[in-house]
């Protein structure tokens, strides 16, 4: 009987997620105050009960622009990963299991775009799409399909010689059918951590290109762009940014503490 | 007269420390060996060899198994005695050839490079001294074109060639004690017998003492004097080799000799 | 050698591919890049003598094979917004991104492969335990909110460098690694602890495998066993780590230039994707495209001298 140690991950990580997500899906319905409410007499206020993260320069309400912000680059972020996810399933499913000319064409195009940074590919997309929230999910989405199916076809070819698989091709199984009912299912467990671990640099890349301003665009919040806002303000106001900054270290961290402490289940 | 005893393991118990409740898997080991004695340990799988023999060669970690009992090599009891004295022994005096050679061997490090490595450790000899003892070591154990094979890489190698790669390794320092775990169990079975046969020749010529554990009786009554049965981390029976498979008189140990494909059994 | 030549072919094909790709789109994107050129001037008769002059009427292999010559030439055309040449507005970059990121990675590899080792050897005890919930708290920091808060920490309170006071390296070379030297730490903070996890783990699995306890037959201590056979070992997947976190560094300097005001291939990048500059676009592209492939390739290589089994045909 192995010792039954409390799993410190699971348990934090698990608690921070839930108060984020909290935050972000009351975020959808209702903030304290209207994120975008201008009130030129709260320009800068501090930390206060009335306002717990304080005001930025516009006099907006940290907190509310917070929660919003951090739910815009949640469904970002949820887009993105959806997006990898469904094509690299795809191709990767379709190339590990059927292998040939395909395969060989497809995955050297793959690991050529794989070598590129995550934001250069998102950059160049960008500058072919425009700005806007929805570019940004296209760019970065794209730019995550190739580890995606990298790993998917590493599974499924991994599983396609399996005695199962053989069986099932003689009792006339379609192909379509062994991979999306047999095989898939077992590779869920692999895809399931690579898919929260593309959630969280999905996060940080949307952060990332907020702050530069290439993200999502004004005036709707986003902790990317609030930070670099905040820069400006850094030596006057530094805990301007230290709302929307927290939030995303925390929505980070939770998650990959869960990861971490799924993992070891 | 009575010959010094090499090697004797007295009450030696081994008990599992990384779970909750301890576990033992060995009990009451007793084992005497002298030079120059070829001696067989079999069992099935769990009978409790391995963890014995890897005892005896003070490769069990000392944080997770509590070993009661006494290994006397020497005088010396290795259960007991500094780190530093066992690591002179080990590679030195006593050997050990395990039953992977593919994973038993360093993927990333050159044959010859591993095959000096206990001159390296226990010998004051320069590069060159190095170099020719391993050739000559490679060409003992019946490796072809040892100059090339120096500079190759493990998985460059036939599994029955990385098996004599393991021994030339272990046997040169010429210790006085060779553990052999399994060594032919995950080999072909023409390759099997001349391991046995280069074993049996080490033995010969350099008098070394050789404890050979296996599941395979028909190798261990070609190779070994005398044979210990385990099971369940027991030694059920004991005694020279002949008598045993002759006459055993524990049901198991009749039962094990039973399993024996008949040609076997009988050819010799 | 075959491994060598194939490698170095590979980068060759993949950085055609990729110039071929890049052109390609941006020559469907951007339009007319006469009207864009010649802006408030552009009559039909002088757009289509600048279209003839600057021959954007051929088929697009032709286009793409002059720019592309154009390119090994030196040559990366001319800005649509300035109508300078483009390879002077970016030449006297590309040497401060690439020192940055070299920081930046030189800081990585210093950081983590020590601990990551330290860290395997005692694992389970409080050094262990302690660095594994700051790895994960780094981790989850964005570069440049570390950046921001670098600043803040150092440059305001502690004064150690001035925000935003760049040195040219042309004018005093200490100076300009001495500014580089926070923003390169912001860059190296989440690769290395991304590397501190990943070389932990590689060395425990490792210890865990046949050939070690061989080693330790021998007689072997157990630092010996560590540094002679398990690193070597434990180091090949981190080494296909550091070339990739090396490509990335690449890219996240372009964020981080702009917190601390750099001028590198990041900010002009970024200046002439608002400016819808496609020229110098492509042109930063390409030379970032070029960085991240020989990174790419020298990792693979390092990798082949590393692990003898991938060099055996």
């Amino acid at each position: 009987m192995k010792n039954v140690k409390k799993n410190y991950n699971l348990i934090l990580g698990g608690a921070i997620t839930a108060v984020m997500l909290l935050l972000i899906l009351t975020g959808f319905f209702w903030t304290p105050y209207d994120p975008e409410i201008m009130e030129a007499v709260n320009k800068f206020a501090g930390i206060s009960l009335a306002h717990p993260l304080g005001c930025d320069n516009f006099g907006r309400d940290i907190l509310s622009r917070v929660m919003k912000g951090a739910g815009t680059t949640f469904l970002v972020a949820l887009g993105t990963v959806l997006i990898g996810t469904v094509f690299g399933v795809l191709i990767g499913a379709f190339t590990g299991y059927f292998g040939g000319t395909i395969d060989e064409i497809l995955m050297r195009i793959i690991d050529a775009v794989f070598a590129f940074p995550s934001i250069l590919l998102a950059l160049v997309f960008i500058s072919l799409l425009g700005t806007g929230t929805y570019q940004v999910v296209i760019a970065l989405g794209i730019a995550f399909i190739p580890s995606f199916s990298r790993i998917v076809r590493s599974e499924f070819l991994k599983y396609k010689n399996m005695d199962y698989v053989k069986n099932a091709r003689l009792q006339g199984a379609s192909h379509l059918r062994i991979m999306f009912v047999h095989i898939l299912p077992n590779t869920v467990s692999v895809l399931l951590s690579s898919i929260m671990i593309g959630f969280n640099n999905a996060v940080l890349a949307e952060a990332g290109m907020s702050f530069l301003g290439i993200g999502v665009q004004p005036p709707a919040p986003s902790l990317g762009r609030m930070l670099s806002e905040a820069q400006s303000f850094l030596f006057r106001v530094p805990n301007y940014a230290l709302g929307p900054g927290c939030a995303i270290i925390l929505m980070v961290l939770g998650f990959s503490l869960l990861s971490d402490g799924l993992k070891k289940e | 007269m009575a010959e010094p005893l090499l090697l004797e393991v007295k009450d030696l118990n081994i008990e599992f420390h990384d779970h909750l409740i301890p576990e033992t898997v060995v009990y009451d080991f007793d084992l005497e060996l002298k030079a120059g004695e070829i001696v067989g340990l079999v069992g099935e799988s769990g009978s409790g060899k391995s963890m014995s023999a890897l005892a005896i060669a003070g490769l069990l970690s000392r944080r997770d198994m509590h070993k009661r009992g006494q290994i006397l090599f020497d005088g010396l009891d290795l259960l007991t005695c500094e780190r530093s004295k066992l690591r002179k022994i080990q590679g030195n005096e006593i050997s050990m050839i395990f039953q992977e050679p593919m994973t038993s061997l360093n993927p990333v490090k050159r044959i010859g490079w591993q095959i000096e490595e206990s001159l390296r450790i226990h010998t004051e000899l320069n590069k060159e001294e190095r170099y020719q003892k391993a050739i000559e070591m490679m060409k003992e154990v019946e490796l072809p074109d040892p100059e090339r094979l120096y500079r190759q890489y493990p998985h460059e190698l036939s599994g029955g060639m990385r098996q004599r790669v393991m021994i030339a390794a272990a046997m040169i320092c010429n210790p006085r004690i060779l553990i052999a775990d399994e060594p032919t169990t995950a080999l072909d079975v023409t390759i099997q017998a001349q391991i046995v046969e280069l074993l049996k020749r080490m033995n010969r010529e350099k008098q070394t003492s050789i404890l050979f554990i296996s599941h395979d009786l028909s190798l261990v009554k070609q190779l070994c004097e005398r044979v210990l049965v385990m099971k369940g981390g027991y030694i059920v029976e004991t005694g020279p080799t002949q008598e045993v498979f002759a006459h055993p008189e524990e049901e198991y140990t009749q039962r094990l000799i039973a399993a024996i494909p008949k040609v076997e059994r009988n050819g010799k | 050698m075959k491994y060598v030549v194939r490698k170095i072919l590979t980068m060759i094909l993949t950085l055609l591919a990729v110039t071929f790709f890049v052109f390609l789109s941006f020559h469907v994107i951007s339009g007319d890049p006469a009207t864009s050129m010649l802006g408030t001037e552009a009559t039909p008769q002088k757009v289509a003598a600048l279209r003839e002059e600057l021959g954007l009427n051929d088929p697009v292999f032709v286009q793409y094979g002059r720019w592309a010559a154009g390119l090994l030439h030196g040559d990366m055309g001319t800005s649509y917004s300035y109508r300078m040449p483009v390879t002077g507005m970016v030449a006297n970059k590309i040497p401060v991104t690439i020192t940055l990121t070299l920081m930046a990675f030189v800081l990585m590899v210093v950081i983590s492969i020590p601990l990551g080792i330290y860290t395997a050897k005692h694992e389970g005890g409080v050094v262990d335990r302690i660095i594994y919930i700051i790895n994960q708290i780094i981790m989850a920091i964005p570069p440049f909110f570390s950046g921001i808060l670098i600043t803040l920490i150092f440059g305001r309170i502690f004064k150690l460098f001035t925000p935003g006071g760049y040195v040219s390296y042309e004018k005093d070379f200490a100076g300009f690694i001495g500014y580089l030297f926070f923003p390169a730490v912001a860059i190296a903070l989440p690769k290395a602890a991304m590397a501190v996890k990943l070389l932990r783990s590689s060395v425990i699995k490792e210890a865990k495998l046949d050939y070690v306890r061989t080693a330790y037959s021998r007689g072997n201590r157990t630092n010996d066993v560590l540094y002679k056979h398990v690193l070597k070992n434990a180091l090949i997947p981190v080494v296909t780590f550091l070339g990739m976190a090396l490509a990335d560094m690449i890219a996240g300097s372009i964020i981080i230039e702009q917190v601390f005001s750099i001028p590198g291939l990041g900010r002009i990048l970024l200046t002439s994707i608002s400016n819808r500059d496609y020229p110098v676009v492509m042109a930063v592209i390409v030379c970032i495209a070029v960085l991240v492939l020989v990174v790419n390739m020298a990792v693979d290589l390092i990798y082949g001298l590393i692990d003898p089994r991938i060099t055996a045909e």
